[in-house]
């Protein structure tokens, strides 16, 4: 009779309590059932500051039959940086204006800060130069750079050479300070991709010399993207510090139990070829060889909670 | 951080809908084999038609014999003030007694329907309740109406 009693018991479904519980219980337990963590990505891992969306909605429901105008997006990027607005150009992301910038300026050998964003090599190719991969610039040739640079998180010194200096500051809303250079032959180009985590509206801006080329897309930016950047150029600088901060002390904590490489910004160059091993955690990150340097990985820094996983998971390494 | 992500819904309304989901069991259950589960199916009926006798127990034979027990009550001790108590809360008692034994007999049900094969989710003790109600009435209204009649019978 007992038997009999075990045999239909096993048929008795759990509660809904009882599942929830073992549910939790196996994925705190199992990592392949914790949800994935993309630590590979280049984008601000959070959403832009609510009103960066409320002011580019209200832009979308003006007159957008029209066609967008920069010119106060100009004006609050040169009082910013108490620069002219003639010199002020607005793009399609900094990505955008790299391009325009290289087929602009570059011919011959560009030398490229190496490791550095990913794409860099190619535009120059596209622009009809050939890439040359150089630790340090040797102020003879057009040189690309990041600062801080992506992977690494180094902020080179900026020193104008007898070419021209193209500088990618995608990053610089990481740094206290990143002055605008006052010299004919700089073109610095900035995003509010990352500090103001707005990649997906596609705008960012180059300062460049005074009679320095064209980079201006053909009829310019679209208007909600305007906006938007509009009001992080204007009231953004607390949420960028709150996302600085953030960036900042995950490097700390990183940097206090692990080899990361000195530095600013959202990555994290860490030298540890765990990219494979974090991978079987549900943990992604960006192994070092897509920059020929299969001893790092960059981590893209995210919140505390993203953090307080990653660093238990490299301590189980 | 404010999240303004309209798609961002906090992690409701993801995945199915409620109550669609797979049966959870405690492990792997073992069945029996075809013939095994023909004599479930067998015994699920069963215990299907004890259930709904159970119900339909509730509507008529309870009542009455608590109405027997309570007129013995009436006649022994002489008061019908305690006749009427001990049939009112007899019915109530035996009652719940009722509705404890057919829950049990229905999560019996349950898991033999599980066992004959069938993906049974809910048990049948609330339908059945209800139809055991409304075939109670009916054939009260019969009694009451065609077979006893509205007049009082004064025979």
């Amino acid at each position: 009779m007992k038997r009999l009693f075990s045999y239909y018991r096993q048929f008795e479904e759990l509660s809904p309590d009882e599942l929830s519980r073992e549910l939790r219980e196996r994925r705190s337990t199992d990592p392949v059932q914790q949800p994935p963590l993309d630590l590979s990505g280049g984008a601000w891992h959070g959403p832009p500051h609510p009103e960066v969306v409320n002011a580019a909605t209200f832009a979308l429901r003006r007159a957008v039959n029209a066609y967008p105008d920069d010119s106060a997006l100009r004006a609050a990027i040169a009082a910013s940086h108490d620069v002219s607005p003639s010199r002020v150009v607005i793009g399609h992301g900094a990505g955008e204006l790299l391009r325009a910038a290289l087929r602009a300026v570059a011919v011959g050998e560009v030398e490229v800060v190496w490791p550095g964003w990913g794409l860099l090599p190619s535009l120059v190719t596209e622009a009809g130069a050939t890439p040359v991969p150089v630790a340090r610039p040797s102020g003879t040739r057009t040189v690309v750079l990041c600062r801080p640079n992506d992977p690494t998180g180094e902020v080179l010194d900026l020193v104008p050479g007898a070419g021209w200096l193209i500088v990618d500051e995608a990053l610089c809303g990481f740094l206290d300070d990143a002055p605008i250079l006052d010299h004919p032959r700089v073109i610095q180009v900035r995003s509010f991709s990352k500090i103001h985590a707005m990649a997906g509206f596609r705008v960012g801006y180059a300062v460049v010399g005074e009679d320095g080329p064209d980079l201006r897309p053909v009829l310019g930016v679209g208007a909600p993207a305007l906006a938007g950047a509009l009001w992080a150029v204007e009231q953004g600088a607390a949420s960028a510090a709150r996302r600085r901060a953030l960036a900042r002390r995950g490097r700390e904590r990183l940097a206090a139990e692990f080899d990361v490489a000195p530095g600013e910004g959202p990555y994290a160059w860490l030298r540890a070829p765990v990219a494979e091993a974090l991978a079987a955690r549900r943990i992604y990150v960006a192994p070092g060889s897509a920059w020929g340097d299969p001893e790092h990985v960059r981590v893209t820094l995210s919140d505390d909670a993203a953090t307080d996983r990653l660093l238990e998971a490299l301590r189980s390494l | 951080m404010p999240r303004n992500d309209p798609t961002d819904t906090g992690g409701l309304f993801i995945g199915r809908r409620p109550g669609t989901g797979p049966l959870h069991f405690r492990g792997s259950p073992e069945r029996g084999g075809a013939g095994r589960r023909r004599a479930d199916a067998v015994l699920a009926a069963a215990l299907l038609v004890l259930l709904t006798l159970l119900c339909l127990s509730v509507w008529g034979p309870q009542p009455l014999a608590w109405l027997w027990i309570g007129s013995q009550a009436d006649y022994l001790l002489g008061s019908p003030f305690l006749g009427i108590v001990v049939a009112f809360l007899g019915i109530l008692v035996s009652l719940f007694v009722t509705l404890s034994l057919a829950w049990r007999l229905d999560r019996a049900w349950r898991l033999v329907r599980r066992a004959a094969g069938h993906d049974q989710r809910d048990g049948a003790l609330s339908r059945i309740f209800g139809a055991s109600a409304v075939i109670a009435l009916v054939l009260f209204a019969i009694w009451f109406l065609v077979i006893e009649g509205p007049a009082p019978s004064l025979q």
